[in-house]
């Protein structure tokens, strides 16, 4: 019984040796995983304006649009749920899910992204990049 | 009339008595234990659980946290329920820090460290009298009061539920504590803290009454409503126990008043059971300030244990706290009494009063 009381104080005081699973968060940011569905971004040049993300987008987040005689998507970021389907059906490749996922924004306009804007490349990540150690081959998930 | 006054400021007895109320061992010091014990904890809390914690505010590691938070809690408003009795609602977060802070009158911390031979007990303590164990242990079972008082006015039935365990939650541990503590007053003769202090200048009460230590560290733990034993408070069960009603200031006096007696629990067992001001003599330092260090030093990891108590165990039920504390905490405080007695007297002549009453 007494044993049972001191291991999870022992447990607990290594615990506080250990590195964190967390990052400071402002400052550092995890790494993104390399298939991270973030804001979607459109590449102008492969796109043949075919209307296949806006049929399969379930919120509604992309519609058709037309800037100088060709059709492009417009993006909706309140609307979107990074479900990646319209990057998925895009048969030109020219969707892209990207790292991006700082999207909020004071106004509502703000948020609709057309397309000369959805054509940019993402933001750098807000802070110094950190690699968070999540997955370990022998433990699996690792925490920490 | 006015060099009097002057006079008497500058005085060295007024200059002592003033760092020994405001600085040491008094306001200041307590003050910045508490500060230090919250954002402490909150970081402690943080690794344990593969968290960072605090971050932003202060110059290292979120230390300015707390005082953000004050300033916070400061600015809003004070509301005070229709139906409560105001006078004992706004009483009691104004008495529980005044009552926690009050046990450092009477906690010695260190010997008197300028020069021997002057009038007086020859200890650092604010009013020295030598029954000042039995006035800590008065002032620390008056908090009860003040718990259920502002349960009760606060005419809250979560409040009155906290309340109503917190009393309960004193039969637990008010009883095995106050036995436990005779070990020491047995061993030494004496109810005065710093005597007890001195007399384990060669081996601390901890190695010598190892059940005494374990026992009175549990009933402090309880009697501090912390995580393993925070009936009173059980946020999942009662809101928030007695202090439910209580917002802004009210709520940051009351919450003070929690870490101040976190301080005065570890000082206490410092002093009875750790050796008090004793240890190693520290190189650099002389030997009047490394009674102080030793005297902090032991101070946080007491403290430091008692957090990692809320990191780590689930809460106890009501039934299972006062299971334990009549099971196992007053026989093994009442097995210490006994080897204390044959330790001091193996003639057992303790026995004939007993035989013959």
């Amino acid at each position: 019984m007494v044993l049972s009381i001191l291991r999870p104080y022992f447990l607990a005081f290594w615990h506080i040796f250990k590195r964190t699973f967390t990052v400071k968060v402002p400052y550092e940011v995890p790494k993104p995983s390399e298939r991270y569905r973030g804001r979607p971004m459109l590449h102008m040049d492969r796109c043949i304006g075919c209307g296949v993300c806006v049929y399969v987008c379930p919120n509604k987040a992309l519609t058709l649009v037309t800037v100088d005689g060709k059709k492009y998507p417009q993006f909706n970021a309140g609307r979107c749920c990074f479900c990646s389907l319209c990057a998925d059906h895009c048969p030109r490749a020219a969707l892209t899910m990207t790292y991006e996922y700082e999207l909020s924004s004071y106004t509502k306009d703000d948020l609709i992204y057309p397309p000369s804007r959805l054509s940019l490349p993402p933001k750098p990540l807000p802070g110094r990049v950190v690699t968070v150690k999540t997955y370990d081959v022998r433990r699996g998930v690792a925490h920490g | 009339m006015l060099m009097d006054i002057l006079a008497f400021l500058t005085s060295p007895r007024f200059i002592e008595a003033f760092l020994r109320v405001i600085v040491f061992p008094g306001t200041l010091f307590t003050l910045l234990y508490a500060i230090l014990a919250v954002w402490g904890e909150r970081k402690l809390h943080a690794r344990v659980h593969l968290r960072i914690g605090p971050l932003h505010i202060g110059p290292i590691m979120g230390l300015f946290q707390v005082i953000a938070d004050f300033v916070k809690l400061v600015q809003k408003e004070i509301i005070v329920p229709r139906a409560a009795h105001r006078f004992i609602y706004n009483f009691v977060p104004l008495a529980a820090p005044i009552l926690a802070a009050m046990s450092f009158a009477f906690i010695p911390c260190a010997p008197y460290p300028f020069y021997y031979g002057r009038p007086g007990p020859p200890y650092w303590v604010i009013y020295y009298t030598d029954l000042s164990l039995l006035v800590v242990l008065a002032l620390f079972s008056l908090r009860p009061l003040l718990m259920i008082g502002a349960g009760w006015a606060s005419n809250n039935k979560y409040s009155t539920l906290g309340a109503l365990r917190a009393a309960l939650q004193l039969f637990a541990y008010e009883v095995p504590l106050i036995i436990a503590l005779a070990g020491i007053v047995i061993a030494v003769g004496t109810f005065d803290l710093a005597r007890i202090a001195e007399s384990q200048l060669v081996v601390w009460f901890i190695l010598t009454q190892p059940l005494g230590f374990i026992v009175a560290l549990i009933a402090m733990m309880a009697e501090l409503g912390r995580r393993p034993f925070d009936i009173p408070l059980a946020e999942q069960e009662v809101v928030f126990g007695w202090p439910t009603e209580y917002t802004g200031a009210q709520f940051a006096l009351v919450m003070m008043s929690e870490y101040l007696d976190l301080c005065a629990v570890s000082a206490l067992i410092t002093i009875l059971y750790l050796g008090g001001w004793y240890g190693p003599v520290v190189p650099f330092l002389p030997p009047q300030a490394s009674y102080v260090f030793w005297f902090l030093f032991k101070v946080a990891v007491l403290t430091i244990i008692i957090m990692l108590g809320r990191a780590v165990f689930p809460r106890l039920r009501i039934d299972q706290l006062l299971k334990a504390g009549w099971t196992w905490l007053i026989p093994l405080a009442l097995l210490q009494v006994i080897i204390v007695l044959l330790e001091v007297d193996a003639n057992m002549s303790w026995c004939i009063p007993a035989i013959a009453g």
